[in-house]
């Protein structure tokens, strides 16, 4: 799957990565590429900016802390960042079962 | 270590192509600098030798010029609530030394057209204020409206420069009516001076970070 494709679904993806933990950027990516089954196929170096313009959105909080014996900069989501959530997955919800009604069902049956 | 040239590389001419303040890009380069190393390590906890890994990393994180644009746009974003802050704090500044100085040395020979020249630039000094003030409160639900970071710190260079014009403009105003009123008074007077030289320097510090918002996001 192509970044131009995904442009304008980073944010909710990075979300929704960073629901019920808080990760590093790295940490982040990987589990971006897992969950995807390695199809997310995007610069890296787009997920950090991204990152940041969610801190500032006041999404996610982020800090410096000791991973793995390295210093992190580490994030989890705040309050608002998890409604914010909420509110892309219903919204993805609604859209697939729109599109799936559409292109999922088949041909029109003959007219008789 | 001999096989972190190309990440030290990598992150050098990222470093080469951004600007801005000192705290937040060293703060960014750190963390382009862990992410490469980090995915360096997994490759090579994939078995690639050091320098295949590292150039893996470098590929994936992107190009240069692109992931440059990216960081650059936060730079600017932060360019710009950092000249916000500087208004906030100055127009007090400036306004309490002109306010004391009408009150104690201009205040006997105020002419009628000298209390409107100073009233009209404590309205433009309160509405700039208030617009910055305002700004800084809605700044995360700015961030949420306008997805587009490079076109956050447009908006931020645009406001800064109009904001820079209108309250230099209305400072010069006030320093040119005092001049009218008693020209003596400019020089003469300590604290009528102090005022001038506090309000050219104010002046002179918040037309520098106007520039560097403009320049940022150019």
């Amino acid at each position: 799957m192509k970044a131009d494709a995904l442009r304008g679904h980073l944010d909710a993806l990075l979300l929704a990565t960073l629901d019920g933990r808080e990760l590093h950027g790295y940490a982040i990516i990987e589990a971006l590429q897992l969950r995807s089954g390695g199809a997310l196929d995007l610069p890296t170096g787009t997920v950090y900016p991204a990152l940041r313009r969610l801190e500032r959105a006041g999404y996610v909080r982020s800090e410096w802390t000791t991973v793995s014996g390295r210093q992190r900069r580490t994030y989890q989501l705040t309050t608002a960042g998890r409604r914010a959530l909420t509110a892309e997955r219903a919204a993805w919800r609604e859209f697939t079962t729109a599109i799936e009604g559409v292109l999922g069902s088949g041909p029109w049956p003959a007219k008789a | 270590m001999a096989g972190q040239s190309l990440i030290d590389d990598y992150v050098d001419a990222l470093a080469a192509r951004l600007r801005g303040p000192s705290v937040l890009l060293g703060d960014l380069l750190t963390e382009a600098r862990d992410g490469l190393q980090d995915a360096a390590e997994s490759y090579l906890d994939a078995g690639f030798d050091p320098e295949e890994a590292q150039r893996r990393a470098v590929a994936d994180f992107g190009p240069v010029p692109r992931i440059a644009r990216e960081y650059q746009a936060e730079l600017a974003v932060a360019q710009g609530v950092r000249f916000i802050r500087s208004l906030l704090l100055l127009i007090p500044l400036v306004h309490g030394l002109w306010e004391l100085n009408r009150l104690l040395w201009v205040d006997a020979s105020q002419p009628d057209w000298y209390r409107t020249v100073a009233q009209a630039t404590d309205l433009t000094s309160w509405v700039l204020a208030a617009s910055a003030a305002a700004i800084l409160l809605a700044f995360r639900w700015l961030a949420r409206l306008i997805g587009d970071t490079r076109l956050v710190g447009r908006l931020a260079g645009a406001w800064s420069v109009g904001a820079v014009g209108v309250y230099g403009f209305s400072l010069l105003t006030v320093v040119v009516a005092t001049a009218g009123v008693e020209p003596a008074l400019l020089l003469v007077s300590p604290p009528v001076l102090l005022a001038t030289v506090v309000t050219f320097a104010v002046m002179g510090r918040l037309v520098l970070l106007a520039r560097r918002c403009f320049v940022l996001v150019a």
